[in-house]
């Protein structure tokens, strides 16, 4: 590397690094605005209220860059007024926006009726679920169309969602925020609990809900991180823009495929467009070094550190640490022991206060998955290949968790190992690069087009390969043991 | 919002003069990385160079008016950038006495020691950007630290693009030097 180079790589990491402070906008514009109002309170007698909607105009014109900012204000409207009005909306139509992850973007309609959803999902994935369990999902890029049966998880209903959860909170438990003029428009705010997440991701997110006072009804909501320099926190920053009650389009919420489109039915095999490729993505980060890591993430890293060194995953996933007091519910309600609905709070209400035990962190566009435990850190790493749905067909331990379909489209893995393995390498390939396996196994279903390579050393690490047709398919990478 | 960041400083000036608040924001917006790393020459330590980078700001904006050339906006505001960072950092150090220009940046940075900073290298790569021609350091910063194109920053400062593709050259050349020199990077 010249000597230029080094100097251009130090100076891209000094941006780097004055890029991750906190910007100074906000604590600037309201020491502004705070010595404007003394001043104008003081000396000229003006209407303090004026130069409050100068100063948040201002500042409401900053919301793409994400910098939050309201006025103090005496509410005009409680948040149970608020409520209500939720109540009786007639139609959603919102846009949810990550601004850490722009490519989980996504929109979300509900029809007049309170039946119909659309969600219009990264990576040209469109899904309408109709009341009576029926799904029509489109992808956009091929023009491919799937209808089936199923219930919506709330994964594809989360724009509605989070107007439904507002409408059930305690009001006690919402204090007002000010006020906020955007684009003219005056709306009031308010701080409530964050209902959407466990308990142990709530703590990093405040939720804001601004309203507008004319309708009572919400505009905006910001999932905005408490800390603005944590980085999990900073992946869950979300605002969602909502127009409601607004008339929406039939064929918006038309269970037909749109002209054109090849019609897969139920059973059938769903071609899943492939995730968008979030901007910037170092693709270097794709090298996976066999018993230490992938790309800058190593194992052993906390969910926090492989955020920092590889971005926002397109999803993440968690299972939580197991408790005889929800061992004791889980079998209540399964023998029906009592009254089931309130069985049922009571477990969502322990589960959210648990914390999770293991994470999965879901890098779809890129085909991998992470294997994070509270308290070893990053101990496997799955790549997919282009088989998505291998592990419902086999049913071996981590490839083979039961995945939503949704979740499961899951672009093929792009790169390789140090070694040069790669999704489509032979068996031959494997054995010439590693080894003899330890075991040569066949899945449980006997399927002869399957076949495992499997690799265990306590020491170094165990490593599993999937073939299907004689190609490797998936591939775990297990982080070797610590010394015990 | 789309508005005021395709307009240039001075026209951003003359807005904030007419008291759009807004125009300021975007000021803000554009210089306050390269606000910091000018900070940061004086007080290795971000705390207290992020104070002086928001009391720059807020001096800037109180006296913009008594800017005659609103084009060289940049320029006058890193100079209060400068003062405000070497009076801050004095201030809490206790050094109220000190003549600013005895103040030798790199003793400076010893002499603090709360808050986080940036690492050795870092440090001396700010410190070579505080030894640049004024007109290369502003360049240098608004092309590497604020990721804009020569175009981008011949729209914004009124300068043609020969000249700025010039000046960003002579100051790689003169960091390059000091790199070599130091030993640093080599």
């Amino acid at each position: 590397m010249t000597t230029k180079e080094r100097l251009s790589k130090q100076l891209e990491r000094l941006a780097a690094e004055l890029g991750r402070r906190p910007s100074v906008v906000e604590p600037v514009l309201e020491r502004i605005a705070n010595e404007r109002l003394a001043t104008a309170s003081a000396a000229a007698g003006l209407n303090q209220r004026k130069w409050r909607y100068v100063f948040s105009l201002a500042a409401g014109l900053f919301i793409a860059v994400s910098v939050p900012w309201w006025i103090p204000a005496e509410p005009s409207l409680a948040f149970a007024e608020v409520q209500a009005a939720i109540r009786t909306i007639t139609t959603v139509a919102g846009k949810a926006h990550y601004p850490n992850a722009p490519h989980k973007d996504e929109i979300g309609y509900m029809s007049a009726d309170h039946k119909t959803i659309r969600a219009e999902l990264p990576g040209g994935l469109v899904v309408v679920m109709a009341p009576d369990g029926k799904r029509l999902m489109l992808n956009t890029r091929d023009r491919v169309a799937y209808i089936g049966t199923g219930q919506p998880p709330v994964e594809e209903d989360r724009v509605r969602h989070v107007l439904l959860e507002l409408s059930e909170l305690d009001e006690k438990a919402v204090r007002v925020l000010g006020d906020r003029v955007v684009n003219g428009q005056r709306l009031q705010g308010f701080v409530v609990p964050t209902t959407y997440l466990n308990a142990s991701f709530a703590k990093l997110i405040e939720t804001r809900v601004w309203v507008d006072p004319s309708t009572r009804l919400p505009v905006v909501v910001e999932h905005v991180p408490v800390d603005p320099n944590n980085v999990v926190a900073k992946a869950l920053h979300r605002v969602i823009t909502y127009e409601l009650n607004v008339p929406l389009e039939d064929s918006l919420f038309s269970m037909d495929p749109p002209v054109g489109y090849r019609l897969v039915k139920e059973g059938g095999l769903f071609p899943m467009p492939p995730p968008v490729l979030p901007k910037g993505m170092d693709l270097h980060s794709l090298i996976v070094y066999p018993k230490k890591g992938i790309g800058k993430a190593r194992f052993g890293m906390s969910v926090d550190q492989i955020y920092e060194v590889l971005g926002v995953p397109d999803f993440t996933d968690y299972s939580l640490e197991s408790s005889k007091e929800i061992d004791q519910l889980r079998e209540q309600i399964s023998n029906q022991k009592g009254d089931k609905s309130q069985l049922q709070k009571q477990l969502q209400a322990l589960r959210d206060s648990t914390p999770p035990d293991t994470w999965w962190l879901l890098y779809r566009s890129l085909g991998f998955e992470l294997t994070v435990g509270r308290e070893g850190g990053l101990m496997g790493i799955t790549c997919y290949g282009k088989q998505v749905q291998l592990s419902d067909m086999v049913g071996y331990f981590v490839i083979l968790r039961n995945r939503e379909s949704f979740w499961g489209g899951t672009t093929s893995f792009v790169g390789r190992t140090t070694e040069g393995i790669t999704v489509e390498s032979t068996t031959e390939d494997i054995i010439n690069t590693y080894g003899k396996p330890t075991e040569i196994s066949r899945p449980e279903n006997k399927d002869e087009n399957v076949e495992f390579l499997i690799y265990v050393d306590d020491e170094d690490g165990r490593m599993i390969f999937a073939f299907v047709s004689g190609r490797l398919n998936n591939v775990v990478f297990y982080a070797p043991r610590r010394g015990d | 919002m789309a508005d005021e960041q395709e307009l240039d400083d001075a026209t951003l000036v003359s807005h904030t003069c007419e008291g759009r608040v807004a125009a300021f924001a975007e000021l803000i917006v554009r210089y306050e990385r390269v606000a910091l790393s000018v900070a940061l020459r004086y007080c290795n330590n971000y705390t207290i160079a992020e104070d002086a980078v928001q009391e720059a700001f807020f001096k800037a904006f109180q006296n913009i008016d008594q800017l005659r050339d609103a084009t060289r906006f940049s320029s006058w505001f890193l100079r209060i950038t400068e003062r405000e960072s070497i009076r801050l950092q004095a201030e809490r150090c206790e050094l109220s006495s000190i003549d600013e220009t005895s103040i030798p940046a790199g003793n400076i940075a010893e002499i603090l020691s709360a808050g986080d900073a940036l690492d050795d290298e870092l440090a001396k790569l700010v410190q070579w950007l505080g030894r640049l021609p004024e007109h290369e350091r502003k360049m240098i910063m608004l092309h590497h630290l604020e990721g804009l194109t020569a175009r981008q920053i011949s729209a914004r400062t009124g300068q043609p693009i020969g000249t700025i593709t010039k000046q960003l050259s002579r100051a790689m050349k003169r960091l390059q030097g000091w790199a070599k020199q130091e030993e640093l990077i080599e």
